[in-house]
């Protein structure tokens, strides 16, 4: 793939322009012959795709995008007349939606059907019932990676052998079946590469909210920070370009001891340092967000921008040896992870970005995320005897939003913070 | 003195508790919350400083308990004949006009069953006891009196003076005119109290801090210093009730909490309700106006019942439809009611486990906690789990926001 000249020296527009493009180059995919994957972002396998000229599409990020647009609502509605009950995940119904409304792409261009459905198998039953139904809505091809659960809380060797062979005998054929061309070793190492590159970059960038005050929200923010990594762009040199100019922004930001950017500018003070178990509502993002910058909040970490995978253990793709190191990427993404690997590396977080607290949102759609949850917040309260919050609602479906009852909630929540602090100020020792 | 005063604007009545500076509670009010907020606060704030002027009069001059409820009787029977001349004149604006001979005679009738009243003084007296009762309120005495004498008389349709009542209620309830002791006239005071009023303006408490909490709290006219979340005042209050509380449950109207309290009695984590109020207040409350039960007697009525009919608890109006279904199968009233109940209680528990389980002693707080059949029922599951368990309830329970919040505008002065 050619670079793409930097235009801006923004990282903010450089991500727009990139993302542009990309989805100029869906639109026009099918008129100038290129063929297109659909796939999941949790443990996904960008590289593999884009060195065999495959464009890929994230449906969880269309779904997530139309919501933020206001337009999902209307697409599980559309899903939900086709048959799909209310309990199924709105990002399918929002995706299945939109499919039959016309499939028109979060850029308002429409987005091409699928010549293959890459389905990496993470830890979520609901993705396999996903491409089930859109193979048969678009009567395209399968090609399943089954990524084993690491309930052992690690990844063995024979684990690996068992996704690389996977990826030897099924992925890979089939993606050259569709593509029409042979696997290359040379243009997955350069990508495995520059993938090591973007994934250091995005460490640093993350872990700049260490910094007290923290000069990114890691959650709101975050996953702005986090599309270019987890979509058609890691193992590219646009990704390398936009992670560096990101990361000078940010130190910038550090020396300048700014607070982290929110819809209304730099945060006055910031008064609580928060770290988010779980996936944002997209619905209503912009007044999630205000509920807790309102209040001089600031996510510090979450385990939503390493949904699509974990970089903070030093993993990292691996050029001499990139299947093992697909492999291990996708079993080492979040929602793989055991419940208690999950309360490990949040408790971490908490120690190493300084938090007061923990806040879990609860989707209604994930259980990906859901199951444990409340686990998981006890433990890491009981480990780090700091208050924890719970917070629910959903992904895409904007009828679960209660503002109202979230706001109730937080509210609660930032005083039992307040009333801590008081209570050690007065008892020193404490 | 200097006092502080809480006010837990809930989603069915509005507390206010004024608490002395050593942190005694001087007084309690309690009213139904109406759509102005300010008036339910202020009613509420009255109606606790009345009751801390009650008891200042008390220790002033020595007076009898049976002088001091003579004295609390003609109170509230002076304010409740107050009230009902703004409803009788809210009702001939509301109805046809046709009507106002009709309801000229209806509000005879409900002032001489108040004169009867009166004049049993200290005896039984059915409008009296209620009017004394702090679990009933202006709307529902008034409604029942105006009802029981069109009934009486056949004069007027019941269902259009029911809803001529329910307009001129809303209006006379948002109407604030609850006056203080040294306002009333002197001649509705029993005379060993009269010298006395003088000299309580120089001893009443300065108020001199406030916290506003509750479902409302965001409308009440405080400043946002004054505001906090009702999880925090409900941990306090059941603290300062029980220095033993380390979980607490609360059932209000429209929220169940269970709230967790560390060693210092500060909340470690809470967890609520969420999407339907099922389970809460408002549940017993629908159930109970679908059926045409009181609400306070819908407890009593439960308890008589030998075993309980399972009812779901996820959805108050599908709890109400099932209500119906089932008396339309037969079932008894009482044993449905009490299966109703364990709704509630099966509810609270579920959210009780989801917020860790129950630690040591467990404080039941919050206006279901006057329940006899949910107390019961809850009692009865306790002793299956947890045998070795405290359970709290103070005759206070409902208050505890109200009083935690007083006790965090004790923390401000």
């Amino acid at each position: 793939m050619d670079s793409i000249p930097m235009k801006s020296p923004s990282a903010k527009h450089f991500q727009k322009q990139i993302l542009d493009d990309y989805f100029d180059r869906l639109a026009s995919a099918r008129d100038r012959g290129q063929k297109v994957v659909y796939t999941f972002v949790p443990g996904n396998l960008t590289e593999l795709i884009l060195s065999f000229d495959l464009l890929p599409v994230y449906p969880e990020v269309n779904a997530l995008q139309s919501a933020l647009r206001g337009d999902s609502g209307n697409f599980v509605k559309r899903a939900e007349m086709a048959g799909h009950s209310e309990d199924v995940c709105s990002y399918v119904k929002c995706d299945i939606g939109m499919m039959l409304l016309g499939n028109t792409g979060p850029a308002g261009k429409p987005l091409p059907p699928p010549d293959l459905l890459l389905l990496s198998y993470t830890g979520c039953f609901t993705f396999m019932k996903w491409f089930e139904n859109l193979a048969a809505l678009y009567d395209c091809p399968i090609a399943l990676l089954h990524v084993p659960y690491q309930a052992e809380g690690g990844v063995t060797p024979a684990m690996t052998r068992y996704v690389v062979r996977q990826l030897e005998e099924e992925i890979i054929p089939a993606m050259a079946r569709v593509s029409g061309r042979p696997y290359d070793p040379e243009k997955i190492r350069a990508m495995c590469a520059l993938a090591a590159q973007s994934e250091s970059l995005f460490v640093r960038c993350l872990e700049s909210a260490q910094h007290v005050p923290s000069p990114i929200d890691s959650y709101f923010g975050g996953v702005f920070y986090m599309f270019p990594i987890f979509t058609a762009f890691r193992g590219t040199l646009e990704a390398v370009k936009y992670y560096r100019l990101l990361l000078e922004e940010i130190e910038k930001r550090i020396r300048e001891n700014r607070t982290a950017f929110t819809l209304e500018g730099d945060l006055p003070e910031e008064r609580y340092r928060i770290v988010v178990e779980g996936p944002p509502n997209w619905t209503h993002f912009w007044e999630l967000w205000k509920l807790f910058y309102r209040r001089g909040a600031v996510v510090v970490a979450g385990s939503y921008v390493r949904v699509g995978g974990i970089y903070d253990n030093g993993f990292r793709h691996d050029p001499d040896h990139p299947l093992e190191s697909f492999a291990r990427y996708c079993m080492g993404c979040y929602t793989n992870l055991s419940v208690p690997a999950r309360v490990d590396l949040l408790t971490r977080f908490m120690e190493d970005y300084k938090a007061d607290g923990l806040v879990v949102h609860s989707v209604k759609s994930c259980n990906s995320f859901g199951a444990g949850q409340l686990l998981i917040l006890k433990e890491v309260e009981k480990r780090t005897a700091k208050p924890c919050g719970f917070i629910e609602s959903d992904l895409v479906d904007p009828q679960y939003f209660s503002r109202a009852h979230i706001k109730n909630r937080l509210d609660a929540y930032f005083q039992m913070i307040d009333e801590r602090r008081a209570y050690h100020d007065r008892n020193p020792g404490h | 003195m200097i006092a502080t005063l809480g006010i837990d604007l809930g989603s069915t009545t509005c507390k206010a508790v004024l608490l002395s500076k050593e942190g005694k509670v001087l007084g309690r009010g309690i009213t139904n919350t109406r759509a102005d907020y300010r008036v339910s606060a202020d009613i509420a704030a009255r109606e606790a400083i009345l009751d801390a002027d009650l008891a200042l009069l008390g220790s002033l001059g020595r007076l009898s308990t049976e002088t001091l409820t003579l004295t609390e009787r003609r109170l509230r029977l002076a304010g409740f004949r107050r009230r009902l001349q703004i409803l009788h004149q809210a009702l001939c604006r509301v109805m046809d006009r046709t009507a106002a001979p009709g309801l000229a005679d209806l509000a005879r009738d409900v002032d001489k069953a108040l004169d009867a009243g009166d004049a049993s003084n200290g005896a039984h007296s059915r409008v009296l006891d209620q009017i004394m009762d702090r679990s009933l309120f202006f709307r529902d005495i008034a409604l029942a009196l105006y009802l029981d004498a069109a009934r009486l008389r056949g004069s007027l349709d019941e269902e259009t003076l029911a809803t001529g009542l329910a307009k001129a209620l809303a209006a006379t309830e948002n109407t604030v005119f609850s006056k203080a002791l040294d306002e009333t006239a002197a001649t509705d005071l029993p005379p060993a109290v009269r010298p006395l009023i003088p000299k309580l303006a120089a001893i009443r408490p300065r108020i001199a801090g406030q916290i506003g909490t509750g479902y409302g709290r965001a409308l009440l006219p405080f400043p946002e210093t004054e505001i906090r979340s009702e999880i925090l005042c409900h941990g306090k209050g059941a603290r300062y009730l029980f220095p033993d509380a380390r979980t607490v449950l609360d059932i209000g109207g429209q929220d169940t909490k269970a709230i967790q309290l560390d060693e210092n009695g500060l909340v470690a984590s809470f967890f609520m309700n969420d999407r339907c109020a099922a389970g809460c207040g408002r549940y017993l409350g629908y159930v109970a106006e679908e059926l045409g039960i009181g609400l306070t007697d819908l407890g009593p009525l439960a308890c008589t019942a030998c075993r309980a009919v399972p009812v779901t608890s996820t959805c108050t109006v599908f709890a109400g439809t099932e209500v119906r279904s089932l008396l339309y199968a037969g079932e008894k009233q009482e044993e449905v009611l009490l299966g109703l109940h364990r709704a509630v209680v099966l509810r609270a528990l579920s959210l009780l486990a989801r917020s860790g389980g129950i630690f040591d002693a467990l404080v039941f707080t919050g206006g279901v906690a006057q329940n006899q059949a949910v107390v019961r029922t809850l009692k009865e599951y306790l002793a299956k789990d947890h045998a070795d368990l405290t359970l709290h309830i103070h005759p206070d329970a409902v208050y505890t926001g109200a009083l935690g919040a007083a006790l965090y505008a004790l923390e401000t002065l």
